[in-house]
Formats: C-alpha cells, sequence, structure tokens
C-alpha cells in the first residue's frame, strides 16, 4: 500500500540521527518552556525561531513541532502540580487535576494525562497520514478563485471561532491583511505603506510581529499582572494509576481524542477550545456531576486527549492547503516560507520527505515524551519554581538577538518594541491577536488569488458563486456568519 | 439614547480601528485603484481600510449601548521597562556590539520585574551575555561584532 511506503520514507527522514535529534531536542525544549512560568509556545517558537534559519527545512519543522506538541503535553503538569496552566489550552486541567493532586493522587493524573495524550497524538498522526494526501488532492484541483473563496471562508471561521468579542476580532483580522500589504506590491511594483524607508520595502517579517504581538506582549502583561509568588507543588508520591482509574479514563479519552481531531481542524478553535469542548461533554456524560471540581479523573483524561489530538491535527489545514488554523500554525507557515518552502497541496508531491518525516516525527516525538515526561517529571517540577525575574531578561535578550538576526537589522527590533506595545493595548483592550497573525499570513496569499480569479475572469464577480466548489465554500463562510449571529443573540436573550 | 461610553475597551478599539483604517485609505488614495479586472496597488489596501473604518465605527457606536467591563490598568512600569531594554539594544547591537547591548539591555528588563535587586541584575546580565556570546557567535557564527 502507498501509505506504508510514504511512512517508512518518513521514517527513513525521521530516524536520521540529525533528525532525530532535533526531534528530541524540540520536545524538551517545549516540555521544558510548557512548565516554565509565564512562556507559552507562541512565545517560545516565536523565540526560537530565527534559529531554525540554518537547519534544513526538516529539521527545522521537526524542532518547531517538537516544541509546539512538547509545550502542549507539559502546560498540564503545572496545571495538576501547581493549579496555573503551562498555555490556555490547559486552563481546564486545572479544574480537577490540581483537587487530584490536592487529594494525594498528583502520580495517578499526571500518568492518564501522559497516557491520553500519547494515544490522542497517535491517532491525531494516523489521521494526518490517512486524509492529507486525499485532502491535497482535491486542493489541487484548486483555481484562483477556489483559492480566494477558502482563504475567505478561513479567515470568516478564525474570526467567529476565535476566543473574544466578534466585532473586535473582525477587526484584527481586518487589521492583519492591511499590515500584510505593506512593502512593494508584487505586480506593479509601487511602494506601499513604506513611508520611504527602505526597512519596509521588502514588507514586515512576520517574526516582527509574531515577538511583538506574543513575547513581548505577553511578558508585559505577565509582569503587569504581578505573577510574582509561586505557589508550592503538591507532594508527588505514587506514579501509577489504580485500575479505577484506567477504567474511568479509557472511555473519557476515546471521545476527547475524536472531538479534538474534529476541532483542531477548524480554523480558529484549536487546542484550547477542544479542551473545554471535551471537559463540558464529560461533564454532561457524568452520572455524579458533583464529582467534577473535586478530582474527577474523567476531567483530566478527556480534556487532556482532546487538547492533544487537536494539537496535532492542527496541521493538517496548514500542510495541505496552506492555511494555518491558529496562530502557532501560522508562526509555523512563516517559518516554512523563510525556508523557501510553500505549504499547500504541492507539498505532498514536491517534498514528500519533509512532509512524511514531520509526520512521523510527530509521533516519535510522542513516544519521547511518553518515556521522557513520567520519569523527569520530579525535574520538571524543580524547574517550575524558577521565579520569573529571572526569565525576563533571558527572554528579551534571545528575543531581541532573533529578531536582529533575521535582516541584521535594528529597526526590526525598534518595530518589534513598536508591536510589543501594540500587543499590550490589544489585551488591555480585551482583542485577540490569533486573527490578526492568521490576516497577516492569509493576507498576500488572499490578493494575489483574487486579482488572479478576477483577472481570469475578465472581472467578472460572479466567478466565485458560478463554479461549484468556489460556491459551496462561500456558502459555508455565510452559514459562519449566520451561525455567529444567531449565536450572539442567543447569549444576549439569556 | 444617551451617547454615554460604557464600554470603554470597545470604544477604545473602535477608535483605534478607525483611526488606522481611515489613516490607511488616506494614504492609499495616492496608489493607483485599476479595475476590478486589473486591479491596482490601492485597490485591495483601499477596502481593506474602508471595512477596518466600518468595523471601528461599528464597535463605536456599540459602546455606548452595551456595558462591558472596564479595559485592564496599565502596568506602566513594565512597559517602559521593556520597551526601552528593547530599544537601548537596537540603537547599541551596530554600534557598540553584542556584549556591551546585552548586558545593558538585560540590566533594564530587570528593572521591569517588581522589587529588583541590583546585584542579582547584575549576576544575570552577566551570566546571560557569557550564554549569548557563547550560543550566538562563538557557537551558531552570526555575524555580529562582540565590541
Amino acid at each position: 500500500m502507498d501509505l506504508f511506503a510514504h511512512l517508512a520514507t518518513g521514517f527513513g527522514v525521521a530516524l536520521t540521527p540529525d533528525n532525530f535529534l532535533y526531534c528530541l531536542l524540540g520536545a524538551t525544549f517545549g516540555t521544558l518552556v510548557g512548565v516554565l512560568p509565564g512562556i507559552g509556545p507562541l512565545t517560545t517558537i516565536a523565540m526560537l525561531l530565527p534559529l531554525t534559519f540554518k537547519m534544513t527545512p526538516v529539521a527545522s519543522l521537526i524542532m518547531l513541532s517538537g516544541i509546539y506538541y512538547g509545550a502542549h503535553h507539559a502546560g498540564s503538569t503545572t496545571a495538576i502540580m501547581l493549579n496555573t496552566p503551562g498555555d490556555p489550552s490547559s486552563l481546564v486541567i486545572c479544574l480537577d487535576g490540581h483537587p487530584m493532586a490536592k487529594q494525594g493522587r498528583a502520580g495517578p493524573a499526571l500518568c492518564i494525562a501522559a497516557i491520553g495524550s500519547f494515544f490522542a497524538g497517535s491517532f491525531g498522526v494516523l489521521l494526518m497520514a490517512l486524509f492529507s494526501p486525499p485532502l491535497a488532492g482535491v486542493a489541487l484541483k484548486f483555481a484562483a478563485p477556489e483559492y480566494t473563496s477558502l482563504v475567505i471562508v478561513a479567515l470568516i471561521a478564525t474570526v467567529v471561532l476565535a476566543r473574544g468579542r466578534f466585532l473586535l476580532n473582525i477587526g484584527m483580522s481586518l487589521l492583519g491583511l492591511l499590515l500584510g500589504t505593506v512593502g512593494t506590491d508584487i505586480e506593479s511594483g509601487s511602494a506601499r505603506f513604506t513611508f520611504d524607508n527602505p526597512n519596509l520595502a521588502d514588507g514586515i517579517n512576520f517574526i516582527v510581529i509574531a515577538v511583538g504581538l506574543f513575547a513581548f506582549a505577553e511578558m508585559i502583561s505577565n509582569l503587569g499582572r504581578g505573577r510574582t509568588t509561586r505557589p508550592v507543588p503538591a507532594p508527588l508520591r505514587s506514579l501509577l494509576p489504580r485500575r479505577a482509574d484506567l477504567a474511568a479514563s479509557w472511555k473519557p479519552i476515546l471521545r476527547g481524542t475524536i472531538l479534538g481531531s474534529a476541532l483542531g481542524l477548524l480554523p480558529g478553535t484549536g487546542p484550547m477550545v477542544s479542551s473545554f469542548a471535551s471537559y463540558s461533554l464529560e461533564r454532561q456524560l457524568a452520572r455524579d456531576k458533583s464529582r467534577f471540581g473535586n478530582g474527577a479523573i474523567e476531567g483530566v483524561a478527556g480534556p487532556e486527549a482532546a487538547n492533544n489530538a487537536a494539537a496535532i491535527t492542527h496541521f493538517i489545514p496548514m500542510l495541505t492547503l496552506g492555511i494555518p488554523a491558529g496562530a502557532a500554525m501560522a508562526l509555523m507557515l512563516g517559518a516554512m516560507l523563510v525556508q523557501g518552502i510553500t505549504p499547500g497541496p504541492r507539498m505532498l508531491t514536491d517534498h514528500p520527505d519533509i512532509f512524511w518525516g514531520l509526520l512521523a516525527s510527530m509521533w516519535l516525538g510522542n513516544l519521547m515524551l511518553l518515556v521522557l515526561n513520567l520519569p523527569m517529571v520530579g525535574i520538571w517540577i524543580k524547574l517550575l519554581t524558577i521565579p520569573y525575574r529571572f526569565l525576563v531578561p533571558a527572554i528579551l535578550v534571545f528575543c531581541c538577538i532573533g529578531v536582529y538576526s533575521v535582516n541584521n537589522a535594528a529597526f526590526d527590533v525598534v518595530l518589534a518594541a513598536g508591536f510589543g506595545a501594540l500587543g499590550y493595548a490589544f489585551s488591555l483592550l480585551r482583542c485577540q491577536p490569533m486573527p490578526l497573525i492568521v490576516g497577516f499570513i492569509l493576507g498576500p496569499i488572499l490578493e494575489q488569488s483574487l486579482r488572479r480569479a478576477l483577472l481570469l475572469s475578465r472581472g467578472d464577480l460572479t466567478v466565485f458563486v458560478m463554479r461549484p466548489i468556489s460556491a459551496t465554500l462561500l456558502i459555508l463562510a455565510v452559514c459562519l456568519l449566520g451561525w455567529a449571529a444567531f449565536s450572539m443573540r442567543e447569549r444576549k436573550q439569556a | 439614547m444617551s451617547l454615554r461610553i460604557r464600554d470603554r475597551a470597545g470604544f477604545a478599539a473602535g477608535l483605534l480601528f478607525l483611526a488606522v483604517g481611515a489613516g490607511a485609505v488616506g494614504i492609499a488614495r495616492d496608489y493607483q485603484i485599476g479595475s476590478a479586472l486589473h486591479m491596482g496597488p490601492g485597490y485591495f489596501p483601499i477596502a481593506l481600510g474602508l471595512l477596518l473604518a466600518i468595523v471601528g465605527a461599528a464597535s463605536v457606536l456599540r459602546a455606548s449601548v452595551v456595558t462591558e467591563d472596564r479595559p485592564g490598568r496599565i502596568a506602566l512600569r513594565p512597559v517602559l521597562a521593556i520597551g526601552a531594554a528593547v530599544v537601548v539594544f537596537a540603537a547599541g547591537i551596530d554600534r557598540i556590539g553584542l556584549i556591551p547591548s546585552v548586558f545593558v539591555s538585560a540590566l533594564i528588563a530587570s528593572k521591569a520585574t517588581p522589587r529588583p535587586n541590583v546585584a542579582e541584575a547584575g549576576l544575570i546580565a552577566a551570566c546571560l551575555t557569557i550564554l549569548s556570546a557563547g550560543i550566538f557567535y562563538y557557537g551558531l557564527k552570526l555575524p555580529f561584532s562582540l565590541f
């Protein structure tokens, strides 16, 4: 079968000593930052991106994705032990994970979380292997009008499904699209919004925006909130779960995996929404709802599986369609573009080694996390107690060096500081940065395919509704908007 | 209907969008718009700018109808310290080189934390300087000058 040949290629790539090392490095690093207070996966990816430019494309992708899912795994550790989520997607793990830890059952909670994560991660990888080739096959038939409609659907889904207020999300998305137009227009060669500054002639580098909006802004918000006192970790006795724990967990893990895999595919939802959805599903299904919030193991198993399944299936639209489903994927897409690889349907045929190598490395990485995390949990917990004030100068300096080294331009560093201030303002005004970064990445693609589509149709706008795939996509977009309007009215009445 | 601002966060964000949208249209007016068939460089930015201005205006109007929670308070100290540390790094890197820039920048960044301790900050800055010179200059051989 084709699949096995592909997987063999993939493991061949992922198991070369270099790539294996980068996978291990990425997963370990991801875990490290996942447990460190105040550094989320986005900050880490933004901070370490410039380091990967000198690597081969496969190696850099393997390492970056290792950081991403590693951080997702580790987020639950801090949630269980300290009641502080390492990243937003493990917020719900706190609800039952920490009560379990307080009852002296931190070990089983961590263990079930790790098993659930591994199962969900493996399932996600399997889905990716099975469905990416057909999806890319469909996408290969897309011409400019279909691509335009696809990007529009993705943008609308991002805006509708992202956290935060609908209207503000639209504004953020448009702002991102507008930022994407800065620089020299490819077709006419005329400069746009450059203010005669040669540093802006090639547009704003996405790393500048990423570091500013995520790393710097997050740091300022953390400091502003004054998160200085660290809670004391719960005691850790035996790691092994009881038989009853396993019996109670396998169904939630299964349900969480399926739910997470589906939600991970949608733009704007991703790991965080998945873990919330799984938690409320488990609560609905439970016979005794009062156990939830007081250390119900289902409340750890389900969400943790959902969030890790979604973290993997999140990659599918980015790799096969070139559409990032969230902020982290927008960063990964940017990293690939810097390496000269355009993700999309052609990637599977043009760079099969990269696609299958990355896929195989994801499974290996998940296996490593299972093996690494449980025995080393003591070390990770020690790291939790590092004060944030030690980390601030370190994050700042590494970000500055990273941004500078992209173009050796001090201007970029200043610009990143500006985006940091802007990002902090956004967080005060409760505007989500995610639609902005997705808009920024998709903006140039939207403009180009729109131009090309209208050139082909001789300026006839009906081209978008006359072609069946494009029309279907646009109907989907309208449905999403309708649903958003409907749920807003519901909320007002409630 | 009174025009009291009830949702200050939405109001401020709306104003920001309105200003950026209007500004973008103002600047992009000078670019060729073209037609749908041959879109000029101005077509897409002007369309986006207009939409952004409309969304901004809608958000401003909505702010007088809906009551939401207040925007967060600005924490001035971290904004200034982090901003200054980044700008100092940018100003220094091409002129005085990696080692002094990193050291000074890390010192200033420590000021962002509550109750900064000079001796501790100096120690952290020194460690970071050695570490970054080791990783980026000697390890990755990035084109920096050390001094």
